[in-house]
């Protein structure tokens, strides 16, 4: 079974339609680069983690609806070939996880490196290394990131799995601006603790800064794994659906 | 128990601007069915909707009695499909995609393989991307054949092969054909092919079926004939079928070979598929315009 899986899996990817042509390419870039500008007010630094999940579920779509389906060819029920669609997309975004990370942790090896070396040579005190990794260490803005990613990924991936263009297309375009005016709000609705209180709002800081100091964030944590809990198994059950549905289109 | 491998009942298909119209189909067990037509006639896209590749409108299409919907995992490891475009990626070499596709075929012939690359003179071990435009149609034969399908569908598989390939392609056909019981629907532009191997032969033209008719009876119903302009008369361009002028003369089909013999100034000859795939959507178009 697990060699069946690791092989569809294969099948999958392989279907991938290839950026070869210049125009491709060119959509390809543009389009990442609006997203990216466009969420870097709402995340900041941690608009990597987004465009990440956004990129995976781009590729599947590319998948599902390329002119390459050896998939298609393939002896086995419409629901399995959605259930590894699933899978795939979730593979596909802790895969780019991996290679960004380990980019990451490579890099910050190698400032700390530097720090040191420096601090030795000058003679001053080397710098705490909780100071350099603090940011990445707090769980509420993972978990955050986590839940926002894992929703693009099934929602996205379930109206990628739409045979009819107009819902796939229309699903897609309304979740990424509802997506995006929802985080809009939540930026701005935020209460951030300050000194003299709380209630104080900016537009200078991302929501991952705000979620960092915000007493509501464990508030904000349940009701987006509350979302989480609900639309996950509802985006399967509507991607199975869609996949599954008759040749006929009525 | 049918004894059609392919049924195709009223389908209906629209892609954009073009559109399948009401199309009924039958493929006999055991026969190979040439499937004609120009460019943009709807031949692929017929494949595509028989592959439930394409939504439907309406209509119903059954392999074997059964249809592909809710049963994809029986009916598609009975079927093998060549596309005119190889549908495999071509950064990966044969025997790797081989090992990605085996384990959901049961009846996966690892012999057979290696014994058609051996006989197409295909490298397991080069990447597609190294292969020629004929070596890649080759292999997306050998693809269609290994897992042993009782119907395989074929879109243009012969376009890109030299006549030596082309010639041994039909030959593994028919020898397919006289050793198993399969049935086969080979779309092409080279008609020739289809007079070698095809039991029927189906003319589609802009998402309509012409005629669909045993190769036989069509040779045998249609005329190739030329008449000198000036013993041309309305009387015979009635009986005409796809007229075309030349300097000369007037050519066309008929149907009523019998009631122009014997007219003098007229010369006949047997039709190919060819002249019956031109006189006859020629003729369309020259309605349409």
């Amino acid at each position: 079974m697990i060699k069946r899986i690791f092989a569809f899996q294969k099948l999958l990817l392989n279907s991938m339609p290839r950026l070869d042509k210049g125009s491709d390419i060119r959509t390809f870039i543009i389009l990442f680069t609006l997203i990216y500008i466009a969420i870097i007010p709402l995340f900041g630094m941690a608009s990597f983690n987004i465009i990440l999940p956004v990129a995976s579920v781009y590729l599947v779509y590319r998948i599902l609806n390329g002119d390459r389906k050896v998939f298609q060819l393939i002896p086995v029920s419409n629901s399995y070939v959605a259930e590894n669609v699933f899978l795939l997309s979730i593979i596909l975004t802790v895969f780019c996880y991996l290679v960004v990370w380990l980019l990451a942790w490579a890099g910050i090896g190698l400032i700390i490196v530097i720090v040191l070396i420096v601090s030795y040579v000058s003679g001053k005190a080397f710098p705490s290394g909780d100071s350099i990794i603090a940011s990445s260490s707090e769980w509420k803005n993972v978990l955050f990131s986590l839940m926002v990613f894992l929703i693009i990924i099934f929602v996205v991936t379930a109206f990628s799995l739409a045979k009819n263009k107009k819902v796939r297309l229309m699903g897609i375009t309304l979740f990424s601006v509802g997506g995006y005016a929802l985080m809009w709000l939540l930026k701005l609705s935020i209460p951030v603790a300050n000194d003299s209180g709380m209630g104080t709002l900016t537009l200078n800081c991302d929501i991952m800064q705000l979620f960092y100091t915000t007493a509501y964030a464990e508030t904000i944590l349940l009701w987006l794994g509350i979302a989480c809990l609900l639309i996950i198994p509802l985006s399967v059950i509507f991607g199975l659906k869609c996949y599954r549905q008759p040749p006929v289109s009525r | 128990m049918t004894n059609n491998a392919l049924e195709i009942k009223n389908l209906n298909v629209s892609v954009g601007n073009f559109s399948i119209t009401d199309l009924n189909l039958n493929l006999e067990k055991g026969t190979i069915m040439g499937l004609v037509g120009k460019n943009g006639s709807g031949k692929t896209t017929l494949i595509k909707s028989i592959l439930d590749m394409v939504p439907r409108k309406s209509g119903e299409v059954l392999f074997n009695g059964i249809p592909m919907y809710g049963n994809e995992k029986t009916v598609k490891a009975k079927i093998g499909v060549v596309f005119d475009n190889l549908i495999f990626p071509l950064n990966l070499k044969p025997l790797k995609i081989k090992n990605m596709m085996s384990p959901f075929y049961e009846a996966f012939d690892h012999e057979k393989f290696s014994r058609l690359m051996k006989r197409f003179e295909l490298d397991p071990k080069k990447k597609l991307s190294a292969y020629s435009r004929g070596m890649q149609t080759k292999f997306g034969v050998v693809m269609a054949l290994c897992h042993n399908p009782d119907i395989i569908i074929l879109d243009e598989p012969t376009a890109g092969l030299d006549p030596v390939a082309r010639a041994d392609l039909l030959y593994l056909l028919m020898e397919l054909m006289q050793s198993e019981e399969k049935s086969i629907l080979f779309s092409t532009h080279i008609t020739s092919d289809l007079e070698k191997i095809a039991d029927y032969i189906t003319l589609i033209d802009n998402g309509e079926i012409i005629l669909s008719q045993s190769k036989d009876e069509l040779v045998e119903k249609y005329t190739l004939f030329s008449v000198e302009k000036e013993r041309m008369t309305e009387q015979l361009k009635s009986e005409i079928v796809g007229l075309r002028e030349t300097a000369f003369t007037f050519e066309g089909l008929t149907c009523n070979k019998n009631k122009i013999l014997g007219i003098p100034g007229i010369r006949t000859s047997r039709a190919s598929i060819e002249d019956i795939m031109v006189c006859l959507t020629g003729k369309r178009g020259e309605q349409d315009d």
